[in-house]
């Protein structure tokens, strides 16, 4: 467990730093370390894991945290919250008065804006992992396409998404009718 | 933007981030902005906008970003711890004890037909916000190439994510600064 702890304090430290556009990025390659590697979880799991820590109250990220309790219990959690919120709180922390200095400079508008491309790239292989996990059904297919039509069309708040599917799900387990 | 605006005591900083992460159901940013910006008058709408860009500017979480800077830039290092495990503290508690009923019940058939229906919405978000997202790429050919390079070695060559930045970076700085170099000549 001990060694567990340590490999997650590192690896959350590391995404931590890297996460450069939120905590998303950095999903493929939590999934790659955590179930491919480590194998401390399923596939589906993980998928169910970031579901939780997009329904829960809080801020996203807390995936981490559940991955840290699954490996190594109620330390593992709290490892990976740690991990995963000091180093990039030091960045944040030393950073803010530096860029607010130089921020209008071209260099720095360029260098932001190309990050762009490199975000979306690594958002966009995060929901391919995320899509190939867990849709193995034509129902749960249509599901994925549904709420990403939702999304990229509306501005309705995506926790409503998560809450009526939770009730398609309790519909479907409670008539037996097991479509999911 | 004035200089009248109050400067809220530690205890109050802390209690509003535990606030802030208590009731940020579907993200904190709504929440965050409703505290200091409505509720407790801390900053005007400028100014929260302004904190935001600056959270969302380095890595992790951009909402526990604005508060280490706005708890640094009310009480310094005290403030930004305060703010940071205040936004912490009720998720925290969630989310574990979350872990522990989905440990004890995932084998449940009718947990996983919940679960089998809330993942795929899950990767749909995702994939609207991904989709979402695309429309701010810069319109040209070298910022497409690299989103399909970083996207490939990713999900598919499946390096570690510090490799794929390693190689990503640079060219897209490359290509970006290229681009803007060629548009001033």
């Amino acid at each position: 467990m001990l060694l567990n702890c340590w490999r997650i304090l590192c690896h959350c430290a590391l995404w931590s730093v890297l996460s450069i556009g939120g905590n998303t990025v950095a999903l493929s390659d939590i999934y790659r370390y955590a179930v491919d590697v480590q194998h401390w979880l399923t596939g589906p799991q993980f998928v169910a894991f970031f579901a939780i820590s997009q329904a829960l109250p809080g801020p996203n990220g807390m995936a981490l945290v559940l991955i840290g309790q699954q490996a190594a219990g109620l330390p593992g959690a709290f490892t990976a919250l740690v991990a995963k919120l000091v180093p990039s709180s030091l960045i944040a922390y030393t950073g803010a008065s530096w860029y607010e200095r130089n921020r209008e400079r071209d260099w720095v508008k360029t260098a932001k804006s190309g990050l762009i491309p490199v975000t979306v790239g690594l958002l966009l292989a995060a929901t391919f992992v995320l899509a190939h996990a867990v849709d193995v059904k034509l129902s749960r297919i249509l599901l994925t396409a549904a709420a990403a039509f939702v999304v990229y069309r509306t501005k309705w708040n995506p926790i409503w998404l998560i809450f009526g599917s939770a009730a398609l799900g309790i519909i479907s387990a409670l008539t037996h009718a097991d479509i999911f | 933007m004035t200089n009248a605006q109050p400067i809220p005591t530690k205890l109050n900083l802390f209690w509003s981030f535990v606030l802030i992460g208590a009731m940020g159901f579907g993200g904190v940013l709504p929440w965050a902005r409703y505290m200091l910006v409505t509720r407790r008058g801390w900053m005007d709408e400028t100014a929260f906008t302004e904190l935001f860009t600056l959270g969302q500017f380095f890595p992790g979480p951009n909402v526990a970003n604005c508060g280490v800077i706005y708890g640094r830039r009310t009480h310094g290092l005290a403030g930004a711890v305060l703010a940071v495990t205040g936004l912490y503290l009720a998720p925290t508690a969630t989310t574990i004890i979350a872990g522990l009923l989905i440990q004890r019940y995932w084998s449940n058939p009718q947990v996983q037909q919940v679960f089998g229906a809330v993942m795929p919405v899950a990767s749909g978000l995702m994939l609207g916000t991904a989709l979402r997202l695309t429309k701010g790429i810069p319109r040209y050919i070298g910022a497409v190439g690299v989103l399909a390079v970083t996207f490939v070695l990713m999900a598919f060559v499946k390096l570690p994510l510090w490799l794929v930045l390693l190689v990503c970076i640079p060219l897209s700085m490359a290509v970006s600064f290229g681009h803007k170099r060629g548009h001033a000549a």
